[in-house]
């Protein structure tokens, strides 16, 4: 089979599944390796992506999924009306940042960092498959740990976690306005 | 205190929030917070939200004895002349203070990308009706049966659309005790049921909470199992076996 065949297999198996769908899986179904699977998922990437198609590939570590474009959204939403896109409350978004710095990381840990109770926020961010249990910690108490997710990578628009700011970049950038707010003082 | 001045309370998440807010507006250096009046601003911002008869979460009273605290310590005269190292008792709290305040700028971050991604559809993933003949049993969580209501509801409101605007509205009435009976009979015909297949009908939103808990109520009374072969997969409906059950 040519790429152009191996492509367009590739775009009806993420339409036909629909979740997430990880590269080894598509590479067994079409009988390739990995890699070639990922060139072709890469160039399927770029071509969505320079012909402003309606749907955009994204990669969540190995697995992939189409999703719409959100310039579309507007014009989605006039259809389905009852679209739920309500974003996260300010609680909800402190919540996520611990825990996309600290995974894993246990509720008594974000709670001791925000100073508040947190359980609720940890709820609506797992209802949301943003975080979810990372098992439980080998300490006193053992007590449940949490992490991000792929679905949380979707929301950052990242390919992996790894790629995730530095935690010093915003630590330093704090420092400097702090430091800079003393100096005119 | 002037009573004319209208009270403006801002929300805050939490102690800590409020306690870099009250900084932020004194023009205060965070690494050396004179205690004193920071505390007595604090404490008159408690005092505000109690007058105006608003719940007060424990962790800011928490933090207020915690505040008066590091003030009466540092008040005191050091313990030990020898001791000249002794830590500044503001330490720990500015060290919270500071980690909060980085976290807080994350979220801002984390709240920049969310803008695109709330505009982001992704696909349900696909139903397929054909029953597999061996259920392979995968525990199914409330998590899951909660999903899989709302991916109902979801299509029944969408498909609710259709409907013309003006129709007559007969009040029905749908118990969970006859469906749950409905489900037990369907039991006796089969041996197992798809459990999207009880909600094809087009049944209106009562009878879709009412199916959806007599599911639950028959599983509390040990009468049915639910199994589920893949994520997001049908759910399947067994009977639990009489002799099993009975003794």
């Amino acid at each position: 089979m040519d790429n152009k065949q191996l492509t367009s297999i590739l775009e009806s198996i993420l339409f036909a599944v629909g979740d997430p769908v990880a590269l080894n899986v598509m590479a067994d179904a079409l009988e390739i390796s990995q890699n070639q699977t990922k060139a072709l998922l890469d160039e399927l990437k770029s071509e969505f992506d320079f012909e402003m198609r309606g749907f955009r590939l994204v990669q969540m570590e190995n697995k992939y999924q189409l999703v719409t474009r959100s310039e579309n959204f507007d014009y989605i939403k006039k259809i389905l009306k009852d679209f739920n896109n309500t974003t996260l409350s300010q609680a909800g978004l402190e919540t996520l940042a611990i825990v996309a710095y600290k995974q894993p990381v246990t509720r008594a840990e974000i709670e001791q960092i925000r100073g508040v109770q947190s359980s609720s926020s940890l709820d609506v961010l797992i209802d949301r498959g943003l975080v979810r249990s990372a098992g439980k910690l080998d300490v006193p108490g053992k007590p449940l740990s949490y992490e991000t997710t792929g679905e949380f990578l979707k929301l950052m628009n990242l390919e992996k976690l790894a790629l995730l700011p530095d935690f010093d970049e915003f630590s330093k950038g704090i420092q400097m306005a702090l430091s800079e707010e003393t100096a005119v003082i | 205190m002037d009573t004319n001045r209208a009270v403006q309370l801002q929300a805050f998440e939490g102690p800590l929030d409020l306690l870099l807010s009250l900084i932020s507006k004194s023009e205060i250096d965070i690494y050396d917070i004179p205690i004193c009046e920071i505390t007595n601003q604090y404490m008159q911002y408690l005092y505000t939200m109690n007058q105006l008869n608003m719940d007060v979460a424990s962790e800011f009273i928490v933090m207020a004895a915690h505040l008066i605290e590091i003030k009466s310590k540092m008040m005191l005269p050091p313990e030990d002349e020898d001791e000249t190292d002794e830590l500044d008792p503001r330490e720990e709290l500015v060290r919270r203070l500071i980690e909060y305040k980085i976290f807080k700028h994350i979220s801002e971050y984390i709240k920049s990308n969310e803008i695109t991604y709330v505009k982001t559809i992704s696909k349900d993933p696909e139903y397929f009706p054909q029953l597999k003949a061996d259920n392979s049993a995968l525990d199914i969580s409330a998590q899951m049966l909660a999903s899989a209501m709302r991916n109902l509801l979801i299509k029944h409101k969408i498909r609710v659309e259709d409907v013309p605007s003006a129709y007559t509205v007969d009040s029905e009435s749908v118990s969970v005790n006859d469906k749950m009976i409905e489900i037990s009979k369907l039991l006796e015909l089969n041996k197992a049921l798809n459990f999207f297949s009880l909600f094809e009908n087009n049944l209106s939103k009562s009878q879709i909470v009412a199916t959806f808990l007599a599911i639950l109520e028959l599983m509390k009374l040990n009468i049915v199992v639910l199994s589920q072969e893949d994520n997001y997969g049908d759910i399947v409906i067994t009977k639990i076996q009489e002799e099993n059950h009975g003794q």
